[in-house]
């Protein structure tokens, strides 16, 4: 085990529970072995949905991301399970642990997860939905899928502590987080139109360009500024309670 | 009156909510309020 | 704390009619029961003004009476939320942690939800009426809804066991959580619109021009809403009050309980 008692670096803590959970995950390969072809089978799924093959393409970075909210939230309860099955969360408290150090090292780990999935989802709607990425928008593509990521991790992170241990936690967990990620999804979304070009020429919308793309990226870093500031303050209130 | 019906259901919809969630309150006043004695509770 | 037996009705204080027993319920005071009448002749004003003084718009005909209804719903919605958000930052920041600001917020997030409900049916109704459609994308509707889920929520998190005081904290927290999610909400919705050509019923009751019977009507309505949300998170708030002391004693009871049955016991 760890120990990390009295360290008083809360990056430190941070580093720590964030190997401590991707070490986790690598020896059990959850994300690959489950949660990936579960995104992936909502894509699929979705191309059945919508039936033809001109919407889809057009709407391939609304599924994209509906697709990685959904694993979101199957993530977050991979990483609290993890931490309530025998206590390891009441552990982590009575060392002293700062809670600030484990909701980053946490949003961390969970920020790396969902990166690796993102990185295969698109080729997996490139794939399934004949979806191009122009290569100028390659920049406003990588930088929406980090800050996006930052923010789904930093969310996750903080109202899945909110949930941990609590009975219902599966049930509840969509309701409280679905509402809250609206804005990236939204967001990170019309980024990725922008990026792919998917609406030109639709008839929806003509000229829209890269440029259409960037107010978004501010909102996405906005937010996950607004709620990893949120996340650090408020996770130690929320892990004093058993 | 036109739209009659729209403008009666409004109506209905929200004094009908209101009047059960306050029937209810009262009662689960009354459940609840039984093994109280009244000199105990703080509002009065 | 004493501990008395439950499901006793004392003879004196057992009232004969049902209307009885409500108007002497254990969460009544004289202050309740005087703003229970306001209540009560607010809504008959209400109706008497809304659905026959009140004469008709010219532009929106007579479905501006369901203005009356949805307009102080919404009004006492918002205003619960706020007071929600308010009392949470009370009981995390104050000194004393007191319960009650935490039951204050709870009943008035339950108050606030209900009313959030009557305003998305009636707001429906009205846009039926006047757009043509029970809902549009607009910004301000769909925070409306996005309120409305992230409240259930919110409730659904304050029953989710273990003592008081981690309810409190939990839902706090949440409470003031739902003050940052909101703005982010409405911003990201309106930026998302504003891309689209122009709505088709942009500027949802901006152009009603409210005067006379009508503007006086939908005061009646604003005044007789806010006195009922006071009576009814007031009324929640002693329920609550209750169902947490009853806990508590039934708690009490059963470790007495467990007591006598192992005097010796060294676990009490």
């Amino acid at each position: 085990m760890i120990t990390v008692v009295g360290a008083p670096d809360m990056w430190r803590t941070a580093r720590l529970v964030a190997a401590k959970d991707l070490r986790i995950e690598w020896r059990s390969r959850q994300v690959t072995n489950q949660v990936l072809p579960f995104a992936g089978l909502t894509l699929v799924l979705f191309a059945f949905a919508l039936d033809r093959d001109d919407i889809t393409s057009r709407v391939a970075p609304g599924l994209f991301w509906l697709a990685t909210t959904f694993s979101l939230i199957v993530l977050v309860q991979r990483s609290f399970v993890v931490e309530t099955q025998d206590g390891a969360l009441d552990t982590l408290r009575v060392a002293g642990v700062d809670p600030a150090g484990i909701y980053l090292g946490k949003s961390i780990a969970l920020a790396v997860q969902l990166l690796v999935l993102e990185v295969l989802l698109v080729f997996g709607v490139i794939v399934f939905y004949a979806s191009n990425i122009r290569p100028a928008g390659i920049v406003l593509v990588v930088t929406t899928a980090l800050l996006a990521t930052c923010g789904l991790a930093f969310v996750g992170t903080l109202y899945g502590g909110l949930a941990a241990g609590a009975k219902g936690r599966e049930t509840l967990l969509p309701l409280l987080l679905l509402p809250v990620v609206a804005p990236v999804l939204i967001g990170a979304t019309r980024a990725f139109e922008a990026a792919f070009g998917t609406r030109e020429g639709n008839g929806i919308r003509t000229g829209l360009d890269l440029a259409d793309g960037w107010p978004w990226v501010g909102l996405l870093a906005v937010f996950a500024a607004v709620f990893g500031a949120a996340g650090v303050l408020a996770f130690g209130p929320l892990l004093e309670e058993a | 009156m036109d739209d009659a019906g729209f403008i009666f259901a409004c109506y209905g919809v929200t004094l009908g909510a209101v009047l059960l969630y306050a029937g209810a309150l009262l009662r689960r006043a009354r459940r609840t309020g039984r093994a109280a004695r009244t000199e105990e509770l703080p509002w009065s | 704390m004493s501990i008395t037996v439950p499901n006793v009705e004392s003879a004196e204080t057992a009232p004969r009619r049902p209307w009885m027993r409500l108007w002497r319920g254990v969460t009544s005071t004289s202050f309740s029961r005087g703003l229970g009448i306001a209540v009560l002749v607010g809504l008959a004003w209400l109706l008497v003004f809304g659905l026959v003084f009140s004469p008709e718009d010219e532009i929106q005909d007579s479905s501006v009476r369901i203005l009356y209804v949805h307009v102080p719903t919404a009004w006492v919605a918002y205003m619960a939320f706020a007071v929600t958000a308010l009392c949470s930052a009370m009981y995390l920041f104050r000194k004393s942690h007191s319960l009650t600001w935490d039951r204050i917020a709870g009943a008035s997030a339950e108050v606030g939800v209900m009313f959030m409900g009557l305003t998305l049916v009636t707001g429906a109704l009205w846009g039926r009426l006047t757009w043509g459609v029970f809902w549009a994308w607009d910004a301000r509707l769909t925070t409306t809804a996005f309120l409305f889920v992230t409240y259930i929520g919110y409730l659904a998190v304050r029953r989710l066991g273990g003592s008081h005081e981690a309810r409190a904290r939990r839902s706090a927290v949440l409470g003031l959580l739902a003050v940052l999610e909101i703005p982010l909400v409405h911003f990201s919705v309106r930026l998302w619109r504003s891309l689209h050509q122009e709505a088709s019923v942009a500027n949802p009751n901006g152009d009603v021009k409210l005067d006379g019977l009508m503007l006086f009507s939908l005061v009646v309505g604003l005044v007789a809403f806010t006195l009922l949300y006071a009576w009814l998170v007031m009324h929640r708030q002693r329920v609550m009050y209750l169902e947490d002391r009853y806990e508590d004693v039934d708690l009490d009871l059963a470790l007495a309980e467990r007591r006598s049955e192992n005097p010796g016991g060294s676990n009490g």
